[in-house]
């Protein structure tokens, strides 16, 4: 390699090229001028085209530049040793320069031929902007429309927030009115109850002290009215339990159903054995976070109506419970085998003091059993429906607690 | 009812603007042995007036042994009867036990808070208030030794 180098440079055999013809001084200075200005000069495009490159690294074929590079360089070298030629003799080097801008010249031919076509495809500067031009054109519809799309979402937006405070204000203004109405029925209820006591308390007063001047039939119609002033104060406790059942605080707390429906059972002892009733709980009932003394009246209600509303001779009840996998509560059931509603009426039963049969049927009471039950049921939360068969029986289920419904 | 000889005359107010109510109630209590005097203050503020002036009077035994007050009266309620009495260093002494048609456990409070001795709920069911009645003048007259009995 050393060697090959040396003999490269080595001048022997040659002679400076002032030495060779009659060069004037003007003549030889002008190529050796020549030849150094073109040796500058394609010493620097190679550099302006690396820093090119390396500002633009995205730009298409750099592989040619490259090679193109390669080519002017090595003609700058050319030049520079042909002005170097005139002292130091040195063919042998510009012939191997030769060779290889020869070399790089051809392959920078190649390449141009290769990517022609390609090239070709590309789109020109002026097309590029005019496509620049109609996508910013494009993009900037797209965003007024964005824009317009916004505004109208806020618009709506708008709107919704102001339907949402009307509807706050409707509930705010209901709620009031609620409250209202129940302190309108508590002092209702409050003021009947005073002439009904006289009205009951005078006609008994007349059967003590004016009974004996009275006949029997005078006597039995006087006897009425303190039976018509209990009942309708039976009915005005009824409105007023069902009136402040709107307005009580719950105050919930962990609670054992089974415990409840135990002590509700025991309280009705009497009626279950008169009635030589069968009652069925085949399985505990869960702890639910509820009002312990309202969840024992809607049991009360429940069991005493399944009781009550009974025509077999052995009544069957069962208090029990289903929770499915997907469903967020447990559904309690109070199920019988009594005389069952007709399903016309299974929204009816529900109403305040409605009744589907005669008063003195069935044991008679206020009316308003299973309208409290479900008023206390949907204060927690919960909701209460009816399946039955008329005839065969009923099954009162309701739930506590938020349902799907 | 038993009362030793001699004893002093209990005197039973009530306060009781229904005059049908009063009379239902008097007559209980005299059908049941109350023999005693009843003076009815169809007001609060008559009642008020009243055991003020036998106050002032300066006699304690002129005043009530029982003060039976209903609760919703027109013009000042029972309530406030029950707070100006219990306010009042000489009058705090009367027992007073509020008769009330209503139950609700907001009355009741505000009723012994006032500082109401007992609280008893009027039934319309005569039968129910004559048992009640009984069982009031059983303990206030004959379970309870009240301020108007006799020295000994």
């Amino acid at each position: 390699m050393r060697d090959l180098l040396r003999s490269l440079f080595d001048p022997s055999g040659f002679r400076p090229r002032w030495q060779c013809g009659d060069w004037s001084a003007l003549h030889g200075w002008v190529h050796v001028v020549s030849d150094l200005a073109i040796f500058g000069a394609y010493l620097t495009i190679p550099l302006a085209l690396l820093y090119f490159l390396w500002k633009r690294p995205d730009v298409a074929f750099p592989r040619i530049l490259v090679l193109f590079g390669v080519f002017i360089l090595s003609c700058g070298a050319g030049h520079a040793l042909e002005a170097a030629i005139f002292w130091t003799p040195v063919y042998r080097l510009s012939g191997a320069v030769k060779v290889v801008t020869a070399v790089a010249s051809w392959f920078t031919v190649l390449a141009i031929v290769r990517i022609t076509p390609q090239a070709l495809t590309l789109p020109g500067l002026k097309r590029t902007l005019a496509d620049l031009e109609s996508e910013m054109k494009e993009r900037k519809r797209a965003e007024e429309a964005l824009r317009a799309r916004a505004d109208e979402v806020e618009r709506v937006n708008g709107e919704l927030s102001a339907t949402k405070t009307s509807l706050e204000q409707i509930v705010a203004e209901l709620s009031r009115s609620n409250r209202e109405l129940d302190e309108f029925a508590y002092a209702a209820s409050h003021d009947l109850k005073e002439p009904l006591r006289g009205i009951n308390s005078y006609a008994t007063f007349l059967l003590e002290d004016y009974g004996s001047s009275l006949d029997a039939e005078g006597s039995r119609m006087l006897q009425t009215m303190p039976r018509l002033t209990s009942r309708l104060d039976r009915l005005i406790d009824a409105l007023l339990h069902y009136s402040r059942l709107g307005r009580i605080d719950l105050a919930c707390a962990e609670v054992d159903l089974g415990e409840v429906v135990d002590e509700v059972l025991d309280g009705l002892r009497v009626a279950v054995e008169e009635r030589k009733a069968q009652v069925r709980m085949p399985r505990r009932l869960p702890r639910v976070r509820c009002n312990r003394t309202l969840l024992a009246e809607v049991f009360h209600n429940l069991i005493s109506n399944a009781l009550k509303y009974n025509d077999k001779d052995e009544p069957s009840i069962e208090i029990g419970y289903e929770q499915r996998a997907d469903a967020p509560v447990p559904v309690f059931h109070v199920r019988d085998n009594g005389i069952g509603v007709e399903e016309k009426f299974h929204a009816t039963v529900f109403r305040i003091f409605r009744r589907l049969h005669a008063r003195e049927a069935y044991g008679g009471g206020s009316g308003a059993g299973l309208t409290i039950a479900k008023k206390i049921v949907e204060r927690h939360g919960g909701r209460i429906w009816l399946e039955s068969t008329p005839g065969a029986g009923s099954t009162f289920s309701f739930t506590v607690g938020e349902t799907d419904a | 009812m038993t009362r030793p000889a001699g004893a002093h005359e209990p005197f039973l107010g009530v306060v009781e603007d229904s005059p049908e109510d009063f009379d239902t109630l008097s007559r209980l209590l005299r059908r049941n042995g109350f023999q005693g005097s009843l003076k009815r203050y169809p007001s609060g503020e008559e009642a008020l007036a009243h055991l003020r002036g036998l106050r002032d009077a300066g006699d304690p035994t002129d005043l009530p042994c029982l003060l039976l007050l209903d609760l919703n009266l027109p013009g000042c309620t029972g309530c406030q009867v029950a707070e100006e009495i219990k306010g009042d260093p000489f009058l705090r002494a009367i027992p007073i036990v509020v008769l009330s048609t209503s139950a609700h456990e907001r009355d009741v409070e505000s009723c012994y808070r006032a500082g109401a001795n007992g609280y008893l709920q009027k039934p319309v069911d005569l039968e129910r208030f004559r048992e009640l009645v009984r069982a009031l003048l059983a303990f206030w007259f004959d379970v309870t030794v009240l301020p108007c009995a006799p020295h000994a």
